[in-house]
Order: C-alpha cells, then structure tokens, then sequence
C-alpha cells in the first residue's frame, strides 16, 4: 500500500467514523433525502447520495429515524425525521465526541507534535 | 431510449434486494434520479448523455444494491470470530479426508480386481476428489450457518490449559536426509532396472537365482516408485525442516502408513519371491522353518521398522533435544 492509499484510507475511516452523528444532527426537523445531501455538501461533509440513502434506511430500521412519503408534490419524496430513541442516541454520542474531540485536539498539538 | 434506461437501472437494482424493500427503494431511486437531472440540467430537458452521467454518479446496479443491502454487517460467507476457527477445522478436515479417501480408495483398488494402472489411479484420484470436496462442502456450510444465526462456538480459553512452549527443536542432520534420499534412488532404480542382480550366485558359470519374481516386479512397478517417492517425499521435508518439526511428523506419519499398506500388497498379495528361490533355499535346507512364511516374514520386518522409525521421530520431536548435530 502506498502512502496516498494509506493517507485516502485514514481520512476514508474518518469520515465513516462521523457520518451517522452528523446525519442525526441534521434530522432535528423532517428534511428530504436529497436535501440533506446537498446541505452536508454545502457545510463541506463530502456525501453521496448512494451511500446517505441506504444508511437511512438503516438507521430507520435500527429505530432512530422514521420515515414519510410525501405524495403532494410532482414526484413522490420520502422526508426522514429522528425519534425519540434517535434522539436520545445523538444527545449521548454527541456529548462521548464532544469530550473525544477534545482530547483528540489536544493530544494533536501537544508539546511533541508542535510543527 | 432514454425513459427505459432509467427504468432498467431501477429494475436491476432493486431486483438483487429482498421483495420487502423493492417498491420503495424503486419510489425512493426515481425520485433521486429525478432531482439528480433537474440540478445538472437545470430545466432543460436531459440527454441522453445527461442521464448516463447521473446513472454512473450512482454507482454500478450492484454496488448500489450492495449499499442497500448490508444486512446488519453480515455480508459475507463467514466472518470472524468464525472464521479463523473455520480455518483451523477446514484444514484438520481436507487432510483427514483426502486422507482417509486416498486410503480407502488405495485398498479398494488393490482388493479388487486388477486393471490397469491409470484406471486405478483416476479411481482413486476420484475418489480423493469427491472426499475432499464432500469435506469442505459439509464445514463450510457448518460454519456459515453458525454465522448467520450466530451461534456460540463455546470456544472459551483457559488459562491454566496453555500449551507448553516448544523446547528446542530436534535438529535433522542433511546427511541423514540424503542418505535417506540415496537409498529411495538406489531401491527404486535396482528393483526396476535390474531387479534379477538380487539373487544367489553360483560360482561356475551356473546361472544365479534371483530372489525376486521378475516378472511380478515389472508389473507392479508403480508399488516400487510409489514407495520409492513416498520416501524421498519424506527425506525432502526433514531436508527442508532442518529439523523434527510438526510437519515433519505429520509426513513421516503419512509416509510410513502409506508404505505399510503399500508393502503390504507386495509382499503379500502378489507374487514377489521367486519359486525357484524359494525351492532352492529348500533344497539347501537354509531357512527351512522360516521359507513358506517369507513374505509375511519380511513384511513384519517392515512393519517393525516402520513402527521403530514413526516412534522414534515422535520421541524426538518431544524430547527436543538434537540427536546428531545440525549442520
């Protein structure tokens, strides 16, 4: 493995390591699929639809998300919006990276890794 | 026609997903493919190569449906912690397999009727074949079904039942390898190029009496290269080991086994010895009490010396202690 694999994997398992935290964050209110999509794009989460789709779905199954279809417009759209046991999740896990962050952070630019 | 690609992309993803998924993730596909070609075309009608641009964005049918099916994180056959315990037991199970197989298929062929040699070895190469595939087959599928439903493999470990650390090796000296080695040669070229030198010798021009039935010996000269590899095969792993390592024993075992049954159809099932020899060394009154019984008579010296050697290399491996210096 070369360093550019190496380098693309970490930053790979980084972003896997996030993504269900910042989706939850983002489902306070029922938003669509799509939408999110482009709104984790906006806020520099880099995000695709074929894997924010069927991660949904899971998280839906898994009972921290629940699921509607809209029907009134021209084309049929399924809004997500978190449950209460989704909540309750992302309130616990968002406090665990809160204080791991910080940690994170500081061991990052302690004394020995000062540039 | 740009609607039924689209629509084919849909049907082949969600062909590969459980019945329970597929109209929603259907509804859920056009709709994104949809919004996909509003934002890149921006209300212009889309091309052809507008739609293919979006359907590749997506990914290939089966990647995309491989995302929707992850299926609580069980994608594979058999993963851990199964999976190493299913190594460990797949090989245990192909070797006493092909093993037991190859034996049994050996002493079918040797208990029946005698046909030619390449018949008997597709039979037994068949054999083996079906054996081990059988092998496979039946943990294979033990052990994905153990996955799957997860089931506890009741692997627990105990402290106090540690294996004890190997003690230093058994070293194998590279002389008696190829010594070992040179006398396989030896045995394989003499009894098939000149078997008849075996044999008593009469001083004055009298024609000498071999001890073994010749002809016998050019019919059954695939038991003598038989026996003759099994032995080298042997020599070769101590050679590679430098020493009386497992698999040195696993061979040594192996060979020695295979040569017991070998010998056992030479010597006794077919016609080694020589008649002639036989009345000879009953007119000369030698060996008379032990005569009629010499194939079986040597066949229990093999036996014994097979037995000696499989023990002995067990011995040393567990003593651990070399009996000849390595080189």
């Amino acid at each position: 493995m070369n360093n550019d694999e190496i380098i693309s994997g970490m930053i790979l398992e980084l972003r896997r390591g996030t993504l269900i935290l910042l989706v939850l964050s983002q489902l306070q209110k029922p938003m669509y699929g799509y939408n999110l999509v482009k709104n984790l794009q906006l806020k520099e989460i880099p995000i695709e639809a074929n894997t924010l789709y069927p991660l949904m779905r899971r998280l839906e199954s898994q009972g921290l998300l629940v699921s509607q279809w809209e029907t009134s417009g021209a084309k049929p759209r399924k809004y997500y919006a978190i449950t209460e046991t989704g909540q309750m999740v992302f309130e616990k896990v968002k406090e665990y990276w809160n204080t791991f962050s910080d940690n994170v952070n500081e061991l990052l630019e302690g004394p020995e890794n000062e540039e | 026609m740009k609607n039924d690609m689209i629509e084919r992309y849909v049907y082949a993803v969600t062909k590969k997903l459980p019945s329970s998924m597929r109209e929603d993730v259907s509804k859920e596909l056009n709709t994104l493919i949809s919004d996909m070609l509003e934002e890149r075309c921006q209300g212009v009608l889309p091309t052809d190569k507008d739609i293919r641009v979006v359907l590749t964005e997506l990914g290939t049918t089966s990647e995309l449906a491989a995302q929707y099916n992850n299926n609580n994180g069980k994608n594979c056959l058999i993963g851990e912690p199964y999976y190493s315990s299913y190594k460990t037991v797949l090989k245990i199970v192909l070797l006493a397999a092909g093993f037991g197989t190859g034996l049994a298929s050996v002493l079918s062929v040797f208990a029946g009727d005698m046909v030619p040699w390449y018949e008997a070895a597709f039979k037994c190469i068949g054999m083996v074949w079906m054996g081990v595939v059988f092998g496979f087959a039946f943990v294979t599928f033990l052990f994905a079904f153990f996955y799957h439903k997860d089931i506890a493999l009741g692997i627990t470990e105990n402290l106090d039942e540690l294996p004890e650390v190997p003690k230093k090796k058994a070293a194998v000296s590279k002389g008696e390898s190829i010594a070992g080695i040179v006398v396989c040669v030896v045995f394989v070229l003499l009894f098939l190029i000149v078997p008849q030198f075996m044999g008593v010798y009469f001083g004055d021009g009298k024609e000498s009496i071999p001890i073994f039935n010749v002809d016998t010996i050019r019919r059954t000269w695939f038991v003598v290269v038989a026996l003759g590899v099994l032995g080298i095969v042997g020599e070769v792993v101590k050679l590679i080991d430098m020493c009386i390592s497992k698999r040195v024993v696993i061979t040594t075992v192996i060979v020695n086994v295979a040569s017991l049954f070998l010998s056992y159809f030479w010597l006794i099932q077919s016609n080694l010895f020589n008649p002639e020899f036989i009345e000879y060394t009953v007119s000369e009154k030698m060996l008379v009490d032990v005569m009629p019984y010499m194939p079986k008579f040597v066949f229990g010296i093999v036996v014994l010396a097979l037995v000696f050697d499989t023990i002995s290399t067990f011995v040393r491996m567990e003593k651990g202690e070399p009996r000849r210096q390595g080189e």
